[in-house]
């Protein structure tokens, strides 16, 4: 087999002089320079036989798109990953039409080539054999069953039409994790429907930061970290290696600030309560109660004024509101006093802000997982004010810059579109119980059960509410009495399967066209764009151009607002303001010669740009210990819940790349592990099976013990525990968001997951 | 089609470049084995890995490593050419270390001296390398390496419905029976001379660098790849630093991967 095929590949080596890639017959290699088939080559590979040396072939099926490629014809396609927010730019090669590999694109300055793994695997995300063919309608027996897009598109539209015409803010959208243009499209589409609610994903994890940031340089940015600058940096509970969206570009300023800098040696320092990836990383990792960073941070600012180590010359330009915080700071958190709450000692304490102090400059680092208690917004806001202190806002710490997109035009609204939005919305984002919010899932679900006005339709989009929001029984309670639920799903996940009404499958990122949001934490504004590096694989349809076309159908000033044919002809509008701003990594004469420029390279970014200035600074004296739900008698360890490195926005489970990590010593990903001290549970041992109960549930995981974590909790990580979702995520480990309380934390409303007490009972011993 | 065939056509294919590269003398000559004496080693500085496992992901991207089955059947799933491997401390209160951890390719490879049928051997660039279709499934090699970096195939591999796109077409899957193990991206190394020879120029050590897919995909840049014997190489260089050290050094195998030290201190 492999013989014959040598043979026709040599015999054509006289057409062109390209080089291309040649099987490796072990060490005897069949060399092949020049022995290409290129675009212009001859045969059209409907098929193309995987030859390996054992004269055994794998037949790759027909794709689509494999006609506009040569034989054996191999392209690079620069895009941007969306296995996570962070928007790496990748280059994906592509090989007659099928993506064969994934790549970190060079161009990128958020990763700057690496890739992560979750970003690889992205190709097992793409063909994974259990997603959804096309669309499909739950029939009258309560079986989904395949339905023409025509069909699907005008039972949308006409549904949608009566459920605006009635009472537009009947209309419940819920978002995921996605960022940039798709997000506003939703937003508006919302706005020109008529409907308050819009629940976004996206500001379940990133409130509290986003909040603080509200409050203390009233910017609506995320704040940006400068490692690459840093001589020291003290990460509070942060989860920065594994859960965080930036993981990849934290990893390569994690290897840089230790060997990046010729002799000069940047240190890490982690608090927390569990031995991961950011205690295995850091030059000293301090165990600590978890939730304790709001009050250690405001113990190291203690220590800072005591010590006259501030800056003064911030707070008396910048700062505000110093003095209310100053006296709470030094009545209320002298280190003898976090000491207690924190189970570190006052002499560290002072060693560690002495540290900060000298080692400027330095700051401390807060991220989700810090954030995941009750006091996340707290936290960040007593972050940011040690940071202040050690005059770290503003050279070390900025809000984001956005790239200068263009606008969309704006719309005027109609009466229908008037009278929904006068109502309130059903989760209270924005009233006085969360003033900072921007949704809040928990008061929505909350609504829902309360009876009260009834949406009467529902859109999901990247959003599995029935699998990852706190208590999915609860959730299924509440969104199985709306009586049309449409999701845009590409994979037949738990929403899906049990309650969709009608499935609209989405592309993967890899077949559609998009933005990937402003990149996180970089600083200077990046903007990477996605392209379509494969035809569609299946019968799916971008989810932006099917909300352009049922706003089409919709008429009024929906369609108005939308007059656009498809998703791409949208997000030029707002690229061209990348175009027209003349700097940057791409500056091209025409704007169509900008576009080819910026498809081709994945990413336009500006490092020249301006840092956002920082005119005030509020010192806040907001401050609040981590709540615990439950009697401490009945239910004695605290439950700590991470997402872990392959967790990939709860799309990880279903990728056998993904479930073969190993992110922690005896980690098996086969089962959910809880990690705990073996003196938090008399005579427990590695590998036995714990039944762990909360107020609200109970699972069976197995014990993972680590004397290095702290006593008195036990950690457990979400993804587990799949009902639905595809052939490798059913059935392997348990969800822990099953035993969660559900409450959202004030103000900001953002899901706080580490608040539940459990008990833990063995069941079993390891066998 | 018997092996002595399919040996016969690979030569014959490159006879018949042979023909088509005439003109350039210089293409040819780097397509030849150097007389300068190369050996490729993989430098892995464990100060800048933060075992993310991009590595491992990579390595079974690249090379159609089999991987998990949706069945109960685990046996695939422990072929693993690049691994995440946890060495617990060895004193109190120490802290546990991973390692990213590929076939080391000892010079003094323990596993080549066992092969009875001359499946695996030394080329002559130091790479520890193996033709697949000539194991007979003995596991010697297995037995002999101390680093059990070799992996058997108990099952024919397999890629469940539209997951077989995805395999790279420049690597050949293994078949049940026999042994696999980690080649240093062979291929890749092979694309690599190809250009350059048609390029008319020697290798590149920035090229070099990231070229197996694990150094590729390295967010951190832990991993450097290079000629060892090259005293300017960046992975010499490094080879050099006080910081490096071998895996069970005092066997005797010569690993060409040599880890640096991690450096944790404040």
């Amino acid at each position: 087999m492999s013989a014959t095929k040598s043979s026709q590949v040599s015999s054509d080596a006289s057409g062109d002089n390209r080089v291309s890639r040649r099987e490796v017959v072990a060490g005897l290699t069949l060399t092949a320079a020049g022995a290409a088939v290129g675009a212009g080559g001859a045969t059209v590979a409907a098929r193309i036989v995987h030859t390996d040396p054992t004269g055994r072939a794998l037949d790759k099926p027909y794709v689509r798109g494999a006609e506009h490629f040569g034989r054996l014809e191999s392209r690079w396609l620069a895009t941007s990953c969306g296995q996570c927010p962070a928007g790496c730019g990748v280059r994906v090669r592509v090989v007659e039409g099928r993506a064969v590999h994934i790549d970190g694109n060079p161009a990128n300055p958020v990763n700057r080539g690496g890739i992560g793994a979750r970003g690889m695997s992205a190709l097992q995300a793409l063909y994974d054999p259990d997603r959804i063919q096309g669309p499909l309608l739950r029939d009258a027996s309560g079986k989904l069953g395949p339905i023409p897009w025509d069909r699907a598109m005008a039972l949308l539209s006409e549904k949608l039409g009566a459920v605006r015409q009635a009472r537009p803010e009947s209309l419940l959208v819920m978002s995921g994790a996605e960022r940039g243009f798709m997000h506003e499209l939703l937003s508006r589409f919302c706005t020109a429907f008529g409907t308050p609610n819009f629940i976004d994903g996206k500001s379940t994890r990133s409130a509290s930061l986003t909040g603080a940031m509200r409050t203390v340089l009233d910017s609506p940015e995320i704040p940006a970290f400068d490692w690459a600058r840093a001589d020291h940096v003290l990460s509070l509970e942060a989860g920065f290696l594994e859960d965080s969206c930036q993981s990849v570009y934290l990893a390569r300023a994690a290897g840089e600030m230790r060997r990046g800098r010729g002799r000069h040696r940047a240190t890490l320092v982690h608090l927390g309560p569990l031995f991961d990836l950011s205690a295995y990383n850091a030059d000293e990792w301090i165990p600590m109660a978890p939730g304790g960073s709001c009050s250690l941070a405001l113990g190291l600012c203690h220590v800072l004024l005591r010590d006259k180590l501030y800056d003064k010359d911030f707070v008396e330009h910048v700062g505000a509101d110093f003095d209310a915080f100053a006296t709470m700071v030094r009545t209320g958190f002298s280190p003898d006093k976090v000491a207690a709450s924190t189970g570190i000692s006052a002499a560290v304490i002072a060693r560690l802000a002495e540290d900060l102090a000298a080692r400027r400059p330095s700051f401390a680092f807060v991220d989700e997982r810090s954030l995941s208690y009750s006091n996340g917004f707290q936290t960040a806001l007593a972050a940011f004010a040690l940071n202040a202190l050690l005059g770290a806002v503003g050279p070390l710490i900025r809000p984001q810059r956005k790239p200068p997109f263009a606008f969309w035009p704006a719309f005027e609204s109609d009466d229908v579109a008037r009278s929904g939005l006068k109502v309130p919305r059903l989760d209270g984002a924005g009233t006085a119980a969360f003033p900072l919010a921007t949704s809040v899932h928990e008061a929505l679900v909350e609504a829902l059960l309360s009876g009260g006005q009834k949406p009467e339709a529902l859109l999901l989009y990247r959003a599995n509410p029935l699998f990852a929001r706190i208590q999915p029984k609860r959730w299924r309670s509440a969104l199985e009495r709306i009586p049309f639920i449409v999701s845009f799903s590409p994979y037949l996940d738990e929403t899906v399967s049990s309650i969709a009404t009608l499935v609209l499958p989405d592309h993967t990122f890899l077949e559609r066209w998009e933005d990937a949001g402003e990149a996180p934490g970089v600083g200077f504004p990046v903007a990477g764009v996605r392209r379509p590096v494969v035809d569609p694989m299946l019968d799916t349809r971008a989810s932006g151009d099917v909300l352009l076309e049922l706003a089409k159908g919709l008429g009024g000033s929906v369609a108005s607002a939308f007059p656009w044919r498809t998703f791409r002809a949208a997000l030029d509008v707002r690229l061209r303001g990348l175009f027209e701003a003349k700097r940057g990594s791409i500056v091209a004469p025409t704007e169509d010669g900008f576009m080819a420029q910026l498809f081709k390279e994945g990413v336009w970014s500006d490092d020249k740009a301006d840092p956002v200035p920082i005119k005030m600074f509020s010192f806040s004296t907001q401050y609040a210990e981590p709540e615990w739900d439950g009697p401490m008698e009945s239910f004695p360890l605290k439950l700590l819940v991470y997402r872990p490195l392959g967790y990939a926005e709860g799309g990880g489970a279903n990728l056998p790349w993904l479930r073969q990590l190993r992110p922690r010593p005896k980690s098996d990903s086969s089962v959910t592990q809880a990690t705990l001290h073996p003196d938090s549970v008399a005579g427990v041992a590695h590998g036995d099976t714990l039944e762990i109960q909360s107020p609200y549930g109970s699972i069976v995981v197995q014990a993972c013990i680590d004397r290095r974590m702290v006593l008195g909790s036990i950690a457990v990580p979400m993804g587990g525990g799949h009902e639905a979702f595809g052939r490798w995520a059913m059935g392997r480990g348990v969800n822990v968001m099953h035993l969660l309380r559900q409450g959202a934390a004030g103000p900001t409303g953002a899901t706080a997951v580490c608040t539940t007490r459990v008990r833990v009972t063995r069941k079993g011993t390891a066998s | 089609m018997s092996r002595r065939n399919v040996l016969t056509h690979g030569l014959a294919s490159i006879a018949g470049l042979t023909g088509t590269l005439a003109g350039s003398k210089t293409a040819l000559a780097s397509l030849a084995p150097r007389k300068q004496h190369r050996r490729w080693g993989m430098v892995i500085d464990l100060d800048r890995c933060t075992a993310c496992g991009a590595c491992v992901v990579a390595c079974r991207q690249e090379n159609n490593v089999p991987t998990i089955q949706s069945t109960q059947d685990t046996r695939a799933a422990q072929i693993e050419w690049m691994s995440q491997v946890w060495r617990e401390p060895t004193e109190r209160g120490g802290t546990p270390e991973m390692l990213p951890f590929p076939c080391q390719h000892c010079q003094n490879a323990p596993c080549v001296k066992v092969c009875p049928v001359g499946a695996t051997y030394k080329d002559d660039e130091g790479v520890t390398a193996q033709i697949w279709d000539r194991c007979i499934g003995c596991r010697y090699c297995m037995v002999a390496c101390p680093y059990a970096r070799r992996f058997f195939n108990w099952v024919e591999p397999s890629w469940e419905g539209s997951l077989v796109q995805l395999l790279n077409p420049d690597v050949g899957t293994r078949p049940g029976g026999v042994v696999e193990k980690c080649t240093f991206c062979q291929h890749r190394l092979q694309d690599l001379k190809e250009r350059a020879a048609v390029e008319g120029r020697a290798l590149l050590d920035s090229e070099l660098q990231r070229l197996p897919a694990c150094a590729s995909a390295c967010p951190a840049r832990a991993i450097t790849f290079g000629d060892l014997e090259d005293p300017s190489s960046t992975a010499s260089e490094q080879a050099r630093s006080p910081r490096v050290f071998r895996l069970l050094g005092d066997l005797g195998t010569e690993p060409n991967v040599l880890y640096l030290k991690r450096d944790r201190r404040l």
